[in-house]
């Protein structure tokens, strides 16, 4: 019997009209008033005056909530551009031996008069109780992705340094490693050191850093839509009896990308906002500032160091390379290529894990060593009945 | 010594396969070329093939063109291809030349891994070509492609090579004519192909 398409019909609609409703059509459209007519520097007194911290992470305005800008076009004669990502091989537990490998991408990419690429990558292995605890926490999870965040940065700078002005280093994902803001001070520090020296070495040099979250889920901008639409205090939501109730909620499950959907036109900024994360504080003073942009088919999110957003000839640059990078993608959304590139040649594919093993695997029977996995990841690899 | 023109990637005793050092300029179809097989021993062989593909099998050529920028603008634009694609040619071993002495029989070892291929200069090509038994190697060769648009392809090339030598192309027809005379339709690809008025 083939599928009545005639019984799911009235079904797809609705399910479509349960999408967008009439409600999130009118709250939509009063939050893009909101954020047209909403007074930026109340929200910004309010932030700086509040003594404890709202329980969201909110957009702190340096100007305006809701101008935008179209993106300048480039300078012509053409740039360089250097990009990285990483990948890993984490400490496996049913292995004899600890280690992890790291795998963080060099690439560059120049247009001009002699256009230029170079794909590459730096590959490390960690094996020493020192490489593999950071002040006593073992190298996983969050903090092994926090520790790749930091070597991408310093094999980014490591990797624009050497490229001709004008130039610009993208990054990939958020400079904001939130993760490390509940994590003890020594750990802290340990992963931080490092990434503030990658971000001095930006400034020193004078090269824009920017870092790109595509599809980003982020919530600041409505926040802060929320934190002017509040009389009261975020603490007493619960018996909120402001007329904005509904749209202050509505906010507060809405994300930005979505706000902005149609307020921005291609090829068009926000405004610039700083970030009131808690870990920024720890960053020897680089502020975090961050905009959305339309790249025409997604809104992407771009956060930059505090320089670069107050430097008008590194801004500009930096967001021309990310839209001409987007544009070059070819795709619809697009994704800027040099970060493409990068994540494919960062990529650790199951064969390499595979030869990386064997490889250890080998040395060990070499010198007559035994190499024991566990007796559980043998179980699942031989799955025998 | 003549130019390297490209790297062995894969290696049997019948066919081999190099990559170009330009990329989307493979050597001419049907063209002499030689790749080191040991100490003073050398293959030679008759271009068969050629391709440009991606490096990485999983990730496909897409389309690069915008209004206004297409063919060499897309390489300007786009610098990493000459590292995301390549270009690869197949031979067809046909000959050696072991202690400065010619031989159109193929090597006892394919040419090693990763070693060179060569262009062959108008002398070289003038020398090989002399004898043409080597023509029998080339048309029965088990590869997959058609083999007599090789041999068209290899008796135009020669025949300039040579200087226009119309006496080696008519001997050379003849030739091919007699291997493939059981096939007169491959045969007549062949002989309309090399016909110079053509």
């Amino acid at each position: 019997m083939p599928l009545d398409l005639s019984a799911i019909h009235p079904h797809i609609q609705a399910l479509v009209d349960l999408q967008r409703p009439e409600r999130r059509q009118r709250l939509l459209r009063e939050a893009r008033n909101l954020l047209r007519r909403a007074d930026a520097d109340k929200v910004s007194d309010k932030l700086e005056k509040r003594q404890e911290r709202y329980p969201w992470l909110v957009a702190n305005p340096l100007k305006s909530l809701g101008d935008t800008f179209p993106v300048p076009p480039l300078p012509r004669g053409g740039y360089s551009v250097a990009a990285s990502d990483g990948s890993n091989i984490p400490p496996d537990r049913h292995s004899p031996v600890q280690y992890c490998v790291l795998n963080m991408s060099k690439v560059v990419l120049a247009y001009g008069e002699n256009p230029a690429a170079s794909l590459g990558a730096v590959s490390e292995m960690l094996y020493s109780d020192e490489d593999l605890y950071v002040d006593g926490e073992p190298l996983k999870g969050e903090l092994l992705g926090a520790k790749m965040a930091v070597r991408e940065l310093e094999v980014l700078l490591e990797t624009a340094l050497a490229l001709p002005a004008p130039r610009v280093a993208l990054h990939d994902g958020t400079l904001i490693l939130w993760r490390l803001q509940s994590a003890s001070d020594g750990v802290r520090n340990r992963l931080l050191a490092p990434f503030r020296r990658a971000l001095d070495g930006f400034l020193a040099e004078r090269i824009p850093l920017m870092s790109y979250i595509s599809f980003p889920s982020a919530r600041d901008l409505c926040n802060a839509l929320r934190v002017a639409l509040c009389d009261t205090d975020p603490r007493e939501c619960k018996t909120c009896k402001s007329d904005e109730r509904e749209l202050c909620e509505f906010l507060g499950e809405l994300r930005d990308r979505e706000l902005l959907q149609g307020v921005l036109k291609p090829a068009e900024r926000t405004d610039l906002f700083a970030t009131v994360s808690d870990v920024v504080k720890y960053y020897g003073g680089h502020e975090i500032i961050f905009c959305y942009m339309d790249v025409g088919g997604e809104i992407a999110r771009v956060e930059m160091p505090r320089w670069v957003a107050e430097d008008e000839g590194a801004l500009n640059l930096g967001l021309g390379v990310v839209l001409d990078q987007c544009a070059l993608s070819g795709d619809v959304p697009p994704y800027p290529l040099a970060l493409m590139e990068a994540h494919e040649a960062a990529v650790i594919d199951i064969t390499m894990r595979a030869v990386v093993e064997e490889l250890v695997e080998g040395e060990f029977a070499r010198r007559g060593l035994p190499y024991i996995r566990s007796g559980k990841d043998r179980s699942k690899r031989r799955r025998g009945v | 010594m003549t130019e390297r023109i490209g790297e062995i990637i894969e290696t049997d005793s019948f066919t081999f396969v190099a990559e170009s050092f330009v990329l989307n300029r493979p050597p001419a179809l049907g063209s002499l070329v030689k790749a080191q097989a040991g100490r003073d021993m050398w293959v030679y062989g008759v271009v068969a093939f050629g391709e440009t593909v991606s490096v990485d099998p999983a990730r496909g050529a897409m389309r690069r063109s915008r209004p206004g920028a297409y063919d060499d603008a897309v390489y300007a634009s786009h610098p990493e291809l000459e590292h995301l694609l390549h270009t690869k040619f197949t031979v067809i071993p046909v000959g050696s030349l072991a202690g400065g002495r010619i031989s159109q029989r193929l090597p006892a070892q394919p040419p090693p891994m990763h070693y060179s291929v060569y262009a062959c200069d108008a002398d070289e090509v003038g020398r090989f070509s002399e004898r043409r038994l080597y023509l029998r190697t080339l048309a029965t060769a088990q590869v997959q492609v058609p083999l007599e648009h090789v041999l068209a392809a290899h008796l135009v090339w020669t025949y300039e090579q040579r200087g226009r030598d119309e006496a080696w192309l008519e001997q050379a027809a003849l030739e091919v004519a007699g291997l493939l005379q059981q096939d007169v339709e491959r045969l007549l690809a062949v002989l309309y192909a090399v016909d110079p008025e053509a």
